[in-house]
């Protein structure tokens, strides 16, 4: 009774204010008439997916890989509730990262959207491909990206719980609460009137002015190694500062009305994990299309079992295990239980492509102008190849849609984000360890 | 003695794999300061290569862009030990060389793994060789604690920083792991501001005094308020009063206005019992009776009701959002109530009917409730005949359905009124009430039989005043004219015997004590977001002579209600305060001892003086108040309120050039404000966002001979070690004074006596020994159903209350693995089975040889069992990984990638306990070696279930747990591992210690560059008998942590 509550609760898009396309906000971007925007999401879940075999006549159903290929593939029963945007979907197998192949699949979650080197005990990432993008495409928007989690923070190495990192590597923290992502994105400054607004930005940047000059002064007091530390603190700095530059910049063109009531942010994702995931999903949905950011990463659970969504197998489904125990079962009907709990995971995801499909803004559906990428970095069990991914959205953009594509091990995993970072107009030479794109899915 | 530190994250990695790694590794690793002699190589490993690598990684081919006879074997270069180890990891997964080529032998496979993994060892260790102490920000819960003490406002302030990330060795004090990206900037911003707001406290804020009190029928004819909802379990407004109050004194009287403002709070306050089955709790003259708490069931959807029962106030929007709140609760103990359950029993032998028959005519005691056959309401296989109801079908069920009223608690009997049957018609009677049925079969005399009707006595009942209902029907059914319900009294027989039963369970727990435990939180739709704050308190105020018990807390910390969720919705915003009898039951029939609550008050926000001392802190007062009486009487005050909190929040004497340099920021600001005070919090924000408020800074130009640290850098780091917390006055005057490096080990155990220093241990215990893992773990509550969420809480607690009373009582470090003692609380140890402990407070429990499996101190604790279990079973690999990584410090190395699964097909597998299924699987070549040295140390665990309950028997078979230890010492269970442990490993013991706490202590890794240190510091552990507090007191006193 109350599930169905908190639904209605959360059909805030398609509710009169927001399904409209909203007005332009056309003086910060530049923007050609009838070009869409262009915009990248990654969703991640961790431990993998059940991959029992395919000609397994009884488990046949619950793996998350489609069955055949190319365009006469078979949805099995775990993405059944993705069906209705076949069109707009494609499927990618046998992609891994290179670097990746021979570590454990729990490791390989940090690398998923870097393809770096974790083997060695020093631990080092690259720069992952959202960040590379949100470099590029942040000059449109409020906000660089957005980088969210079920967990919030950084994690450890082997148990992210972030799925993006700088361009020196380092981990970006998380955001997890979402109330909290809510008045920090959606509501900064606590809706107070431009003038109030711009007199607080102005405060906040003399604060900043005064603590950078401190912080110059002591690092000149420090030793080699601390001064290295210190850096990061000042790097931090110029980014709070840039960021308030852009709040300036941005003041003039609030936010356009949009029903925030009916945003539930206060989900536990204890007690309601499916209502805390489509929540979020709501609300990337609406930070998209108001164009708050045009880059978003969600880690929907860390790998190993750490972390709350662990349970979420146990909450939302009553399986009496947790997620990262499931995929290591392996007794009679260990792959019904793995399969429900992919096929609950993906009708969550699910929420969010309908949400997508449904809003739009001045260039017409979200769904055809945004790649999501959908996956997780191993496949069965803590085996770091044949990446479940699946790319959906962007239509628009020129991808050619309704494949089940398989590769082999000739392919890096990175081909792929070369030709999505294309697609969303990033212009790179390359990014990790691709050997080129994917001309056949991007044109 | 053998060393630890194998490669990074061997522990996170054996526990990742579920650990059926079973593949190859090097045996138990014996690293070495020095790197391997290169004459290794060339005798004995480049022959090797040669053999089986280089003809496709050599001069003539690069296989995979590796070339394998030019690789430097000393690994100088980072690139040559990337590539080293990635042949690790192929010869360790079998993928080279490949299977149509020539393989290295076992044994040569064996030689050529140790020699990589000693050597990449060695090269990792060169390249970490700097051992300097980084700059360390201060980790989530220092900040917190800095500005907690820097603004005397007990409030969490790190509630929504970013998680800190871990080091490889778990600790998230790590200087080089700990970072500050820009979202950590724009929270110490937010936070600063948020945190001075409540500190400085500007306006006297109006007060939310509120007494709810209990009794049956005192809130007749008052203004409260009822809440319902989806599964909600409301009191009558009949049975409790709202009051308001102010200044202590309840508010009457007033004018319509105010009457009406106060029936407006009145009717948003009510009481719920969600989550509570009723026949837990009572309300009665007194007040609420609650029964001891049953813990929920770990099954959703009602996991997050709370304990049945609870009981608390739902306060709707009526209450301030931040500051010190109150609760005081007047309780006393309860009593088992009458008719706890509702009853419904048999007749005693030849127990007469109470209604009787003239001729015809039905005569009752008076008050008797006569119930027409006419007026049921449900029926089924019965018709009309006149004014009786009788079967259709005779040999059916039937069923007539009445409802009726009680007018009073109590015992009553049950008459039917019916036609007589003869024998050979089997007359049947069944009567269903309050969830129970009994069955008769009547006989009648001759006489009877010819009488046009007859009274059938059918049982009695108990049943508390109000509507009920009751069926009567069956198979061979009598059919009935009446039913008639007589009320029995006091001293009728059976009511005595009935009564009597509920006088035997008050006396069974009369010795017994009830528990007050509060709780604070928000409704939600289908439960709530809680959490209990203070110490739970016995209560052991005799019924009639209740007690008050006040409980405080911060609303800041707690899950209230957030701002905006909308008084739109009818069930939102409220806040709830509650209390449940915490002396926990373990089953829906036991009462456990009754607590009687009251009333329940609620006052925030609470001042214990005015401006509150957070103000007074920052603002001294001044006899002329704020008004001051020249710019330069105000440059004066705020030049010194400056320097003060300068020199408090950087921890070291303020400068005056940085004073100066604030002063001229206010100075520039001021006149943006209307409020003298809020120019000078702007400049107090920048303050909190300086890295020397943020950093424990030492900076260079300051340090003294040798790197040698300031006395108030020496301060820091002792305080942030000890307390996790900034230096206190004494620390800091001591500095001053330039005493401290004297009196260094008078401090160190000064701040050890300190309740601050509880911080420390919680810290450090919790990162040292991964009890994360146990927070996280998904226990299976349909294999383990009594684990409930208390157990798993106070297993938490039982850790802590552990460490805290060895290092309290500087007990020696072998107590950690061997302690005649436990540390329990009720709830705990009767999920171990551990009898005579009463009461919610940990103490020390002795444990004799008859509970050997309580005896190992951590290894015993059911955060380490249960947190290394998969959830169902005991987990051997992971608990022996834990072991051995964070007792012995000698961490397995990692799980080669892609291990193979235990072979679900295999026959049997199904039904094999893990630790069978380990030793099937490890007959595999690749994957003895390595777990020989791993799995002995889990087995010993085996007769520890999943839930760290003991458990010698499983699957009714007797649980084995005997292991050969790599040293070839048999060992069983325990008591055994408890044995050798202490007889063998006791110097390992102490050494895992101290590198876990000198690597906390400093905040950054153990290195081998350090180990002439630690060896030194090894000889005063042993020298002071391996006291826990010797090896605090030897880092304390080392060079690397007095200096730089």
């Amino acid at each position: 009774m109350q599930k169905n509550w908190h639904l209605d609760r959360r059909t805030f898009l398609r509710g009169a204010g927001v399904a409209a396309a909203l007005p332009m906000l056309d003086a910060m971007r530049e923007l050609v008439p009838n070009e869409p925007v262009r915009r990248l999401c990654f969703v991640y879940f961790p431990n993998g997916a059940a991959m029992p075999a395919e000609d397994d006549a009884r488990w046949g159903k619950w793996r998350w890989q489609p069955h055949g290929e190319g365009r006469d593939y078979r949805l099995t029963e775990t993405l059944r509730s993705l069906a209705p945007w076949r069109a707009q979907s494609t499927f990618l197998g046998g992609l891994s990262h290179p670097l990746s192949r021979n570590l454990l699949g729990h490791l390989a979650g940090d690398t998923w959207l870097t393809a770096g080197d974790l083997r060695g005990d020093v631990y080092k990432n690259r720069v992952s491909v959202d960040q590379v993008a949100a470099r590029q495409l942040r000059r449109y928007t409020r906000y660089p990206s957005l980088v969210l989690s079920t967990d919030g923070g950084v994690g450890y190495k082997s148990r992210s719980s972030t799925l993006s990192f700088d361009h020196a590597g380092r981990p970006i923290p998380s955001e997890h609460r979402q109330r909290l992502i809510f008045e920090r994105y959606f509501a900064p400054g606590g809706g107070l009137p431009t003038d109030e607004r711009r007199h607080q930005l102005q405060r906040g940047r003399k604060v900043v002015d005064l603590i950078l000059a401190d912080s110059k002064r002591l690092h000149r007091r420090l030793g080699r190694r601390d001064q290295q530390k210190l850096a990061q603190y000042l790097q931090s700095l110029d980014a709070v500062e840039e960021q308030i530059r852009r709040n300036e910049a941005w003041l003039d063109r609030p936010l356009p009305p949009f029903d925030r009531d009916h945003v539930d942010l206060d989900v536990a994702p204890d007690v309601d994990p499916a209502g805390y995931l489509r929540a979020m999903y709501d609300l990337i949905a609406l930070a998209l299309q108001l164009d708050l950011t045009r880059v978003v990463t969600f880690m929907t659970g860390r790998e190993d079992g750490m972390g709350f969504a662990d349970q979420f197998p146990n909450r939302a489904l009553g399986i009496k295990r947790g997620h990262h125990t499931i995929t290591h079962d392996s007794h009679e009907g260990h792959w019904e239980q793995w399969g429900r709990y992919d096929r609950w995971h993906a009708q969550q995801f699910a929420h969010f492509v309908k949400r997508l499909a449904e809003s739009a803004d001045e260039h017409g559906s979200l769904l055809d102008q945004t790649q999501v990428l959908y996956g997780s970095c191993c496949s069965t069990t803590h085996n770091a190849r044949n990446l479940p991914l699946l790319l959906i959205g962007g239509s628009r953009l020129g991808i050619r849609h309704g494949h089940f594509r398989k590769y082999d091990d000739a392919t890096p995993f990175c081909n792929l984000f070369v030709g999505m970072l294309e697609a969303a107009g990033v212009a790179v030479e390359t990014f990790g360890d691709a050997t080129g794109g994917m001309p056949e899915l991007f044109g | 003695m053998p060393r630890r530190r194998s490669s990074a994250f061997c522990t996170a990695f054996a526990v990742a794999a579920g650990l059926f790694a079973l593949a190859a590794a090097p045996p138990v690793l014996q690293a070495q300061a020095d790197p391997p002699p290169t004459s290794d190589y060339r005798r004995q490993i480049r022959p090797l290569f040669a053999k089986y690598c280089f003809h496709c990684h050599g001069a003539d081919r690069q296989k995979g862009d590796l070339r394998l006879d030019t690789l430097d074997p000393a690994m100088t270069t980072r690139a040559a030990a990337e590539d080293y180890a990635a042949v690790l990891d192929m010869l360790h997964a079998g993928d080279m060389p490949p299977e149509d080529e020539a393989r290295p032998t076992d044994a040569e496979r064996r030689l050529l793994l140790r020699w990589l993994t000693d050597s990449l060892r060695s090269a990792a260790d060169r390249q970490r060789s700097e051992r300097q102490v980084v700059l360390r920000r201060l980790t989530r819960e220092q900040y917190s604690n800095s500005l907690r003490e820097l603004l005397s406002l007990p409030i969490d302030f790190a509630r929504s920083l970013p998680a800190d990330g871990k080091a490889r060795n778990g600790f998230s004090n790590n200087g080089a792991v700990l970072q500050a990206t820009p979202l950590h900037l724009d929270n110490y911003v937010k936070i600063a501001r948020w945190a001075l707001d409540r500190a400085l406290v500007l306006d006297r804020p109006q007060v939310a005094h509120y007494r709810v009190t209990f009794g049956k029928g005192i809130g007749k004819g008052r203004v409260a308020g009822r809440t319902g909802g989806y599964q909600s379990v409301p009191l009558r407004t009949d049975d409790f009063q709202v009051e308001i109050l102010e200044n202590g004194r309840v508010v009457t009287g007033g004018n319509e206005a105010e009457r009406r403002q106060r029936e407006r709070i009145q009717r948003k306050i009510s009481v719920g019992l969600r989550g509570s089955a009723h026949d837990r709790f009572r309300i009665v003259d007194e007040g609420m009776i609650l029964l001891s708490a049953l813990p929920h069931r770990e099954v959703a959807p009602k996991s997050w009701q709370g304990p049945s029962p609870n009981l608390k106030l739902e306060m709707q929007r009526v209450w301030p959002e931040q500051g010190e709140f109150v609760m005081r609760v007047v309780a006393s103990r309860g009593y088992v109530p009458p008719m706890r359950r509702q009853m419904l029993v048999g007749l005693d032998e030849g127990m007469p009917a109470m209604a009787r028959l003239h001729d015809g005519r039905l005569a009752t005691a008076h008050g008797a409730i006569v119930l027409p056959a006419a007026r049921s309401d449900q029926r089924r296989n019965l018709r009309a005949e006149g004014n009786a109801l009788l079967p259709v079908a005779v040999p059916e069920p039937a069923r007539a359905r009445l409802r009726f009223t009680l007018p009073a608690d109590g015992f009553y009997q049950v008459d039917l009124v019916h036609a007589p049957k003869a024998a050979d018609q089997m007359p049947s009677i069944r009567l269903i009430c309050a969830g129970h049925h009994l069955d008769q079969r009547p006989t009648f005399d001759e006489q009877q039989l010819r009488e046009p009707a007859v009274v059938t006595p059918l049982g009695v009942i108990g049943m508390l005043e109000g509507p009920h209902h009751l069926e009567v029907g069956g198979t061979f059914f009598v059919g009935f004219t009446h039913v008639v319900i007589t009320q029995l009294d006091a001293e009728h027989e059976l009511v005595r015997r009935l009564t009597s039963q509920r006088e035997r369970q008050n006396a069974q727990v009369r010795h017994l004590t009830p528990v007050l435990r509060a709780l604070i939180g928000t409704r939600t739709d289908d439960g709530m977001d809680y959490t209990t704050f203070g110490e739970p308190v016995e209560v052991t105020a005799p019924l009639g002579q209740p007690r008050t018990f006040e409980f405080r807390g911060r609303l800041e910390n707690m899950p209230i209600p957030a701002p905006e969720s909308g008084d739109k919705e009818i069930l939102s915003g409220f806040l709830l305060l509650g209390v449940w009898n915490d002396h926990l039951v373990k089953s829906a029939d036991a009462t456990g001892p009754p607590l009687l609550v009251r009333s329940i008050e609620f006052e925030a926000p609470h001042f214990e003086q005015w401006p509150p001392q957070s103000h007074a802190a920052i603002f001294p007062p001044r006899p002329e108040g704020l008004a001051f009486t020249s710019d330069d009487d105000r440059e004066t005050y705020t030049r010194a309120v400056l320097e003060r909190f300068v020199a408090r929040a950087f921890r070291r004497p303020a400068r005056a050039d940085e004073v100066e340099r604030y002063l001229g920021f206010w100075r520039d600001l001021a006149d943006d404000y209307d409020r003298y005070e809020d120019a000078v919090r702007e400049v107090l924000v920048a303050i909190l966002c300086s890295p020397e408020f943020l950093f424990l800074c030492e900076p260079d130009d300051e340090l003294g001979d040798d790197g040698a640290l300031t006395d108030y850098m020496l301060a820091n780091r002792l305080s942030y070690f000890l307390w996790n917390g900034p230096p206190d006055d004494e620390l800091r005057e001591l500095a001053a004074e330039g005493r401290l490096g004297a009196e260094l080990l008078a401090q160190t155990e000064r701040l050890l006596d300190d309740p601050k220093s509880a911080r420390f241990l919680r810290n450090f215990t919790h990162e040292w020994l991964r009890m994360d893992r146990h927070e996280n773990m998904a226990i299976n509550v349909d294999v383990h159903p009594d684990y409930t969420r208390f157990v798993r809480r106070d297993m938490q607690a039982e850790v802590h209350a552990f460490v805290q009373h060895v290092f309290a009582n500087d007990l020696p470090v072998e107590t950690f693995v061997a302690a005649d003692f436990a540390m329990l609380n009720q709830n705990l140890a009767e999920f171990y089975g551990i009898a005579g402990v009463t009461g919610p407070q940990f103490r020390r429990v002795a444990i004799g040889p008859e509970h050997p499996e309580r005896r190992a101190g951590i290894l015993s604790h059911g955060t380490f069992l249960a947190g290394h279990s998969d959830g169902t079973e005991p987990h051997p690999i992971k608990r022996a990984a834990w072991l051995r990584a964070r007792v012995l410090g000698e961490p397995p190395p990692p799980p080669p990638p892609n291990v193979p699964e235990l072979d679900p097909k295999a026959p049997g597998a199904d039904r094999m306990t893990l630790k069978q299924r380990i030793e099937a699987h490890r007959d595999r070549d690749s994957c003895r070696d390595c777990h020989a040295g791993l799995d002995p140390y889990g087995f010993v665990f085996e007769r520890l279930s999943a839930v760290g309950r003991f458990e010698p028997r499983r699957r009714g078979i007797a649980v084995d747990a005997t292991a050969e230890l790599p040293d070839g010492t048999r060992v069983d269970g325990l008591e055994g591992i408890r044995t050798w442990l202490v007889e063998h490993r006791r110097d390992q013991l102490a050494r895992a210690l101290l590198e876990h706490l000198f690597a906390y202590a400093l905040g950054r890794e153990v290195q081998f560059a350090d180990d002439a240190e630690l060896a030194a510091l090894m000889e005063q552990i042993r020298a002071a008998g391996y006291r826990t507090r010797a090896v605090i007191r030897a880092i304390v006193g080392s060079h690397s942590f007095r200096s730089k």
